[in-house]
C-alpha cells in the first residue's frame, strides 16, 4: 500500500503535516515569534539571526527562504511577525505567501502594535484563527506521486554503500510512481531553496557541511520529508519537514539510538518508514522536539 | 553623588551586575538541547546561534572567541557548554577551558556521550543545578562605578535619535567617564563611514586616529566587494524624508551617543575591554544583535541603546537599557522603553539633566534593577560571520 | 554639546557654531521659531532651516561640524536640505578639514 491521507492545500499540493508556522521577518522579532508559537498547539516558530543590516541581495535571499518555508506543503497556515524597521517588508512577505500558496496567513507588527506584549497577545489571537483555518484543510488521499522527498547524506564512512543502496531503492520507488526526489550537493543545478518545476530527480545546490542550512534549502524547496543518511549519527530535525534518520552503522545505533528511525542493520525498510511518516507517524526528531533552522547567508553584515 | 553600586566580584578581577547561568551550545545542532536544559532552571539562558558547523577556519575562530568571551563576561556566574561531539568544529572542551580560566564554575557535556537528546537534557539539567548552587555563593558587594564598562548603541533610529536620544546618551557617557571613572564602548563602523575624519579628530593619539581610518576603510572595502556603496547609499530615502541631508549629518547624529571625551582606542569586535576608564570604539557591524553581542563579549556589563522607531531587543548576557526621544514611540511601545527622553526633544529638559538622570539609572541597573528587556525575557544573541558556510 | 533650550522650543540648535536649526515639530510658514527668526516656508519635523543667510559654496555646520556645503544661496529661515546643500562626503576633503579647525567638542 503506497497511499496516505494528507492535507490538501489551495495550490493543489498535499501536505503530510499541518503546522502553523510563525515566521519572524527579522532577528529582532524572533523572541516574540517564539513566545507566540509556544502558546499555540501545533505551532512552530523559525527564530533566526537575520533580516537586519543586510545588503540588498542578501536581504532578498533571506526573504526568499522564509517565503519558501511558509509555502512548504506541510504548513497549514502562517503568521509573519515584523518589527517594522527591518530590510524585509513583512506586509509584502505576508502577501507573497498568500498569493503563492493560497493558504491562510496573517501579519503581526511590533512597532505598529505597540511593543512585545501587545504583539504577543495579538499574535496569539490571530494564531488561534489561523489554527482553525488550517484545521479546515480538506483531508485527501495521496500517493508516492505527490511526494517530494529530500535526500541528505552525512559524512561517508564504511556503512555508506549499504546506506546509499537502501536510500536509492526507496527513491527509485518514489520516482517510478511519478514523485520527486531532491538530492543536495554544492553546485547542484537546482537553485538553493528553489521549488523544482517538474517531478523527477533533482540535484540542489547546498552546502556540503552545514547540514542545517542544507535541510532549510530542502524545506524551502517544498520537500515533504527528508531522508537523512548518517554514519556518524546526528540529532537534527527541521521545523517544517519530518527528517527520517537512516543508518547502517552500528556505531550510530549505539551512540544515537534514540534518534534513528530506520535501522538497516535490523533490515528495516526505508520506503516503509517514508510511508509511515507520510501517514502521520512522528520521526524521532519530531518526538524529541528538534526543529533546527538556519538561513544560508550570502552577504556580510552591515 | 555616590558613584558606587552593588555587584558581583569575579575571580578575574572584574565585577558583574548580574549573576547569570549561561548554557552555550558549540553548534546550531546542539541548540535544541541547550535550550531545553536552560529551560529547566529559572534565570538560566541558552545562547543559541546558527554557527559551529561548516565554517571556514577564521570564521570558526571568531565564533569560538565570541562564545568564550561571552561566557567569561563578569555578568555570568556559571557556564554549561553543550557540544554534539568532542570533535565539533568548536570543541566543547576547549571552549569550557577558555571560560574556566576566569575562575568561574564551568561544566561541559556532549550529546553523543550522554546517549542522545533526552539523556543529554537530563545530564545537563543536573550539571546546571550544580552550577546554580556554586553561582549562588556569590553575593553583591559595594564597588566603585569605575568598574563599569558601558556599551552605547543606537538602533531603529529616526530623526529624534540624532536630535535628542543620542546626544542625551552622550551626555550620560560623559558623566560616567568624567565623574564615575567608568569606561564606555561605542561602535557601528558603517555609521562612521563618510565622517571618520570627525571621529579621528577626537582621537587621543595619532595611532588611534590611524586605527579609525583603517577600520572605516576596511569596512568600506568589504562592503564594496558585496556591491554596497556606503557613501552612495546613505543617507537612505527614509533618512532623507526624515530630514537628514548628508552622510556626515547622519553619522554625527549617531556618534554623539559616545559623548565628547577623547577617543582612547579602537578595539576588535568582541575583544575584552578593561575597565581602565575612558571612551573606546569597537569595530563592528551595525546589526543590532551582532553589535550588542560583541559589546557583551567585550565585557560591557550594561548596554545603553537609543531607539527612535522602537525595538524590543535585549541581550543574553546583559541588561539593555532602552532610551527613546520620540514621544509617539514612547507611548506606543512603553512596554519596551526604559527612558523617555522626549522632554529633551520638547525643550523641557536639558541634555545635562538628562545625562545625569541616565547615569543615576545606570547605577541602579548595576545594583540589580531590571530593565524592561529583562522583564520580558529578551535574550537575543548572534555573532558576526566572516565568511559563508561550507 | 550645547542646546539652547527654553520651554517647548520649536527648534533645536545643537552647538554654538551651527548655522542651521532643526525643527522639533512641523513649522508653519512665517512662524517665529527663535527671537528674530521666522520660518521662510513650512518646515517638517526633523528638517533644518538656516539660522542666517548662507552663501553659495559656504560650509554648513550642525553639531559644531561640517555637514555639507551650500550649492546655492540660502536665506535666513529657509529650508536647508538635499536641494540646496551637498555633503562633502567624508575623509580627505581638505577644505572641510581646514575650515573645521581643532574643535574637539561636539
Amino acid at each position: 500500500m503506497t497511499s496516505f491521507d494528507g492535507f490538501r492545500r489551495p495550490d493543489g499540493r498535499v501536505g503530510i503535516r499541518n503546522r502553523l508556522l510563525v515566521v519572524p521577518g527579522v532577528v529582532c522579532s524572533a523572541h516574540v515569534a517564539v513566545r507566540i508559537a509556544s502558546t499555540l498547539p501545533g505551532a512552530v516558530a523559525l527564530p533566526h539571526q537575520h533580516g537586519c543590516s543586510q545588503a540588498g541581495y542578501d536581504v532578498a535571499e533571506t526573504a526568499r527562504l522564509l517565503e519558501g518555508m511558509a509555502c512548504n506543503p506541510n504548513v497549514g497556515a502562517a503568521l509573519v511577525v515584523s518589527l517594522g524597521c527591518e530590510g524585509i517588508d513583512g506586509a509584502a512577505l505576508t502577501e507573497r505567501i498568500a498569493a503563492r500558496s493560497g493558504k491562510p496567513v496573517a501579519h503581526a507588527h511590533i512597532q505598529q502594535m505597540g511593543g512585545s506584549v501587545a504583539t504577543i497577545s495579538n499574535g496569539i489571537e490571530q494564531g488561534w484563527e489561523l489554527l482553525s483555518a488550517a484545521e479546515a484543510a480538506p483531508v485527501v488521499g495521496g500517493d508516492l506521486s505527490r511526494l517530494v522527498v529530500g535526500v541528505r547524506l552525512g559524512q561517508p564512512d564504511d556503512s555508506f554503500p549499504t546506506l546509499s543502496a537502501a536510500i536509492d531503492e526507496a527513491c527509485a520507488a518514489v520516482l517510478a510512481a511519478g514523485g520527486t526526489v531532491i538530492r543536495t550537493t554544492p553546485g547542484g543545478d537546482l537553485g538553493f531553496g528553489v521549488r523544482p518545476a517538474a517531478a523527477g530527480e533533482h540535484l540542489m545546490d547546498a552546502p556540503a557541511e552545514h547540514e542545517i542550512e542544507a535541510l532549510t534549502g530542502l524545506a524551502a524547496a517544498g520537500a515533504h520529508v527528508i531522508l537523512y543518511g548518517t554514519g556518524l549519527g546526528t540529532p537534527v530535525g527541521n521545523a517544517v519537514v519530518p527528517v527520517v534518520k537512516v543508518t547502517a552503522s552500528a556505531q550510530a545505533l549505539a551512540d544515537w539510538g534514540d534518534h534513528i528511525d530506520v535501522n538497516l542493520v535490523d533490515g528495516a525498510s526505508v520506503l516503509d518508514a517514508l510511508l509511515a511518516v507520510a501517514r502521520g507517524q512522528e520521526t524521532a526528531a519530531e518526538l524529541l522536539g528538534h526543529d533546527e533552522f538556519a538561513i544560508r547567508r550570502i552577504g556580510l553584515a552591515l | 553623588m555616590d558613584w558606587t553600586f552593588n555587584g558581583y566580584r569575579r575571580l578575574d578581577g572584574r565585577v558583574g551586575v548580574r549573576n547569570h547561568l549561561l548554557v552555550i551550545p558549540t553548534s546550531v545542532t546542539a541548540c535544541t538541547v541547550a535550550r531545553r536544559i536552560a529551560a529547566s532552571l529559572s534565570g538560566a539562558v541558552a545562547i543559541c546561534h546558527e554557527h559551529g558547523i561548516g565554517q571556514e577556519r577564521l570564521d570558526a575562530v571568531q565564533t569560538h572567541r565570541i562564545l568564550a568571551n561571552t561566557g567569561k563576561s563578569p555578568n555570568v556566574g556559571g557556564v554549561l557548554v553543550v557540544g554534539v561531539d568532542q570533535d565539533d568544529q568548536i570543541p566543547p572542551v576547549f571552549l569550557a577551558q577558555a571560560i574556566a580560566a576566569t575562575g568561574k564554575p564551568v561544566r561541559w557535556l556532549t550529546i553523543r556521550e550522554a546517549g542522545g537528546t533526552l539523556k543529554a537534557i537530563d545530564w545537563g539539567t543536573s550539571l546546571l543545578a550544580e552550577l546554580a548552587v556554586r553561582a549562588a555563593e556569590c553575593r553583591r558587594e559595594p564597588f566603585p562605578a569605575s568598574m563599569l564598562v558601558i556599551g552605547s548603541k543606537c538602533g531603529g533610529s529616526d530623526a529624534t535619535s540624532g536630535l535628542a536620544s543620542n546626544p542625551g546618551l552622550g551626555a550620560a557617557m560623559d558623566v560616567m567617564i568624567r565623574e564615575a571613572g567608568a569606561t564606555v564602548l561605542f561602535s557601528e563602523t558603517p555609521e562612521i563611514i563618510g565622517a571618520e575624519h570627525l571621529v579621528a579628530a577626537r582621537a587621543a593619539s595619532p595611532e588611534v586616529a590611524a586605527d579609525v581610518f583603517a577600520i572605516a576603510e576596511k569596512f568600506e572595502q568589504q562592503l564594496a566587494v558585496m556591491g554596497v556603496d556606503m557613501r552612495g547609499g546613505n543617507p537612505t530615502r527614509g533618512n532623507i524624508a526624515g530630514g537628514l541631508s548628508s552622510i556626515e549629518e547622519k553619522s554625527l547624529g549617531c556618534i554623539s551617543k559616545g559623548g565628547t571625551t577623547p577617543l582612547l582606542g579602537v578595539t576588535r569586535y568582541g575583544d575584552a575591554v578593561a575597565p581602565t576608564g575612558g571612551l573606546y570604539f569597537m569595530d563592528s557591524a551595525s546589526n543590532d544583535i551582532e553589535c550588542v553581542s560583541g559589546m557583551v563579549a567585550a565585557g560591557c556589563q550594561i548596554v545603553c541603546f537609543t531607539t527612535g522607531q522602537g525595538t524590543p531587543c535585549g541581550a543574553a548576557g546583559a541588561p539593555v537599557m532602552k532610551l527613546c526621544a520620540n514621544p509617539e514611540t514612547c507611548g506606543r511601545m512603553r512596554d519596551n522603553i526604559d527612558v523617555d527622553l522626549s522632554p529633551v526633544l520638547r525643550g523641557r529638559q536639558s541634555l545635562e539633566a538628562a545625562g545625569m538622570e541616565i547615569a543615576r539609572y545606570i547605577l541602579r541597573i548595576a545594583s540589580g534593577e531590571l530593565v524592561k528587556a529583562e522583564v520580558l525575557g529578551h535574550t537575543e544573541f548572534s555573532i558576526t560571520r566572516l565568511a559563508y558556510s561550507m | 554639546m550645547e542646546h539652547k533650550l527654553t520651554e517647548d522650543m520649536a527648534v533645536i540648535v545643537m552647538h554654538p557654531k551651527d548655522t542651521v536649526a532643526t525643527a522639533l515639530r512641523d513649522l508653519s510658514l512665517g512662524e517665529e521659531v527663535l527671537p528674530g527668526l521666522r520660518a521662510a516656508q513650512p518646515i517638517r519635523f526633523g528638517h533644518k532651516l538656516a539660522l542666517g543667510p548662507i552663501a553659495a559654496g559656504d560650509l554648513v555646520y550642525k553639531y559644531g561640524e561640517v555637514i555639507g556645503r551650500a550649492t546655492r544661496a540660502i536665506a535666513a529661515g529657509e529650508h536647508v536640505h538635499v536641494h540646496n546643500i551637498e555633503g562633502t562626503r567624508g575623509r580627505g576633503d581638505l577644505a572641510a578639514a581646514k575650515e573645521q579647525g581643532t574643535d574637539d567638542e561636539l
